[in-house]
């Protein structure tokens, strides 16, 4: 089945959202700070529960952040638990986590979420 | 892992910091925006400046001029000193070139700023600023005509045109003192008030409380002092101008970036645990600096009493938590986040704090009010 892209331009607060993965990507990148992460977050997590019971090949899952709020990574957290459960969503999507090679925080955060979620997790220092 | 008492690991010098906080948010509580920058001048400071004085100003709703003046006015004030104050051998080292501010004074606006001039120019610069004060707008005009016509410009592209749209621009006159400092060097402090006019006793008392202000800066090694709006959109303009002033070297990339991330739960954490509605409402102050080689970031709102037991608790607990157990509990609670029903407050910004410190988070409260208290926090990056 034919997904069509999910696109949000990125702002100086809310990352920019590429999710094609017909043509096996998927891209977060930028920073999450909204107020409201609730609000931002909802209608991606919402189009990635549809998403994961239809993939059927190899997608990479981009994430790069440079800052994202305590809110933000709850919500993160979950998106990332929607792909894990379901075992299509889980086989064929590979994370990469790019993090600049000196941003301790956000590697701490990366080993966190990859420690938490059962998915194939890579850390990738740029 | 020893339980110590949480208290016994607030030490003084962090006590007399986290006093120090409050105190400037008493001596400031009617006065919001307040904005004060002390190091080293960069033009690329200006967008970050003129965005944290438009977002702390939206809320008095001024006509579109008024707003195009006072930008104008904030980035000639800014550029001025950027170009003519002086680097010395003093601040060279201590990177430290003067201080540059603005603030409402009750229906006034007033931009500071102070930097280091050589003591020759002294006389010069005061009888070009004298005549400037002397002239009314006809004057001023004709004389800002004379000086674009005039070839003898220095070499900065001044000829003292800033001074004069300064002046003409503010409708006020231009309030300066000079204070001599070590070796050849003067500070030269100048304020330009708009909205009103100079002669209300607050906007002139105010230039020696921002020389006060800065003697306090210079003690304890503070870099950036905001106090106003919390809201959501001071949070980038205040994260630019925290990554452009600590950026470059003066602190490494990665503890730019926790500071970053402090003052981002702090300033959530503001809106969430700060009174609702009122004057107060989202009134927050941030300051950021220096010490024994590390950086310090506090914050200070008031909350409601019902609040306190709350953060109490909470911050005591994380105080005793070393790195692994803040991990650990960081961990659980993003976890069982995604059970509760309540998406707004995951209770992750404190933790998130504790963790990007390299010292237990410090805190204190006095009492505001009948049922509020004034909050103040201290992290160590």
């Amino acid at each position: 089945m034919l997904l069509s892209p999910l696109e949000i331009a990125i702002t100086e607060e809310t990352p920019g959202i590429y999710f094609a993965p017909d043509k096996g990507v998927m891209k977060i990148t930028g920073r999450s700070l909204p107020e409201n992460a609730h609000s931002f977050f909802q209608p991606i997590i919402d189009w990635t529960r549809e998403m994961v019971v239809h993939i059927n090949h190899e997608v990479r899952f981009e994430i790069q952040l440079d800052y994202f709020n305590s809110s933000s990574g709850r919500f993160l957290y979950e998106l990332l638990s929607v792909i894990e459960s379901s075992s299509k969503s889980r086989n064929h999507l590979h994370i990469v986590w790019c993090v600049e090679k000196d941003d301790e925080l956000m590697i701490e955060k990366g080993e966190e979420l990859r420690e938490l979620l059962n998915l194939h997790f890579e850390l990738s220092l740029i | 892992m020893a339980l110590s008492s949480p208290i016994e690991k607030q030490s003084e010098h962090i006590q007399y910091a986290l006093d120090s906080l409050t105190q400037l948010f008493q001596e400031m509580k009617d006065h919001h925006p307040c904005f004060n920058f002390r190091g080293k001048f960069e033009d690329r400071f200006t967008n970050a400046i003129l965005d944290i004085a438009n977002t702390a100003m939206e809320a008095q709703k001024h006509s579109v001029m008024v707003n195009r003046k006072l930008s104008f006015l904030l980035i000639e004030c800014f550029q001025n000193v950027v170009r003519h104050g002086q680097k010395t051998a003093v601040t060279v080292t201590q990177k430290d070139e003067g201080m540059f501010g603005f603030r409402n004074l009750e229906d006034a606006f007033v931009i500071n700023s102070i930097n280091f001039i050589e003591k020759n120019d002294k006389v010069g610069l005061r009888s070009q600023v004298e005549e400037i004060n002397a002239l009314d707008s006809a004057g001023l005009r004709s004389l800002y005509k004379k000086n674009l016509h005039n070839n003898d410009l220095s070499a900065k592209g001044g000829a003292g045109l800033g001074l004069i749209e300064l002046a003409r621009k503010s409708g006020n006159q231009l309030l300066y003192q000079f204070e001599d400092s070590i070796n050849n060097y003067t500070l030269f402090h100048q304020q330009i008030t708009f909205l009103h006019t100079d002669a209300k006793e607050v906007v002139k008392e105010n230039m020696a409380e921002q020389a006060q202000l800065y003697r306090k800066m210079e003690r304890e090694n503070l870099h950036l002092l905001y106090k106003g709006d919390f809201s959501q959109k001071s949070i980038v303009p205040l994260l630019a101008i925290l990554q452009q002033s600590l950026g470059e070297g003066a602190v490494s990339d990665a503890t730019a970036r926790k500071a970053g991330h402090v003052l981002i739960e702090c300033i959530q954490n503001v809106s969430k645990h700060g009174v609702a509605g009122g004057p107060e409402a989202r009134q927050g102050m941030i300051a950021i600096g220096q010490k024994d080689g590390k950086l310090f970031l506090q914050c200070a709102n008031i909350i409601n009493s019902s609040e306190r037991t709350f953060l109490t608790e909470k911050l005591q607990f994380l105080q005793i938590l070393d790195k692994e157990e803040l991990k650990a509990m960081h961990k659980t609670a993003i976890k069982a986040s995604l059970r509760f029903e309540n998406k707004q407050k995951s209770g992750l910004g404190l933790i998130e704090i504790a963790r990007a410190c390299s010292e237990p988070i410090a805190f204190k409260f006095d009492r505001w009010s009948d049922d509020q208290y004034l909050f103040a926090l201290h992290a160590i990056i």
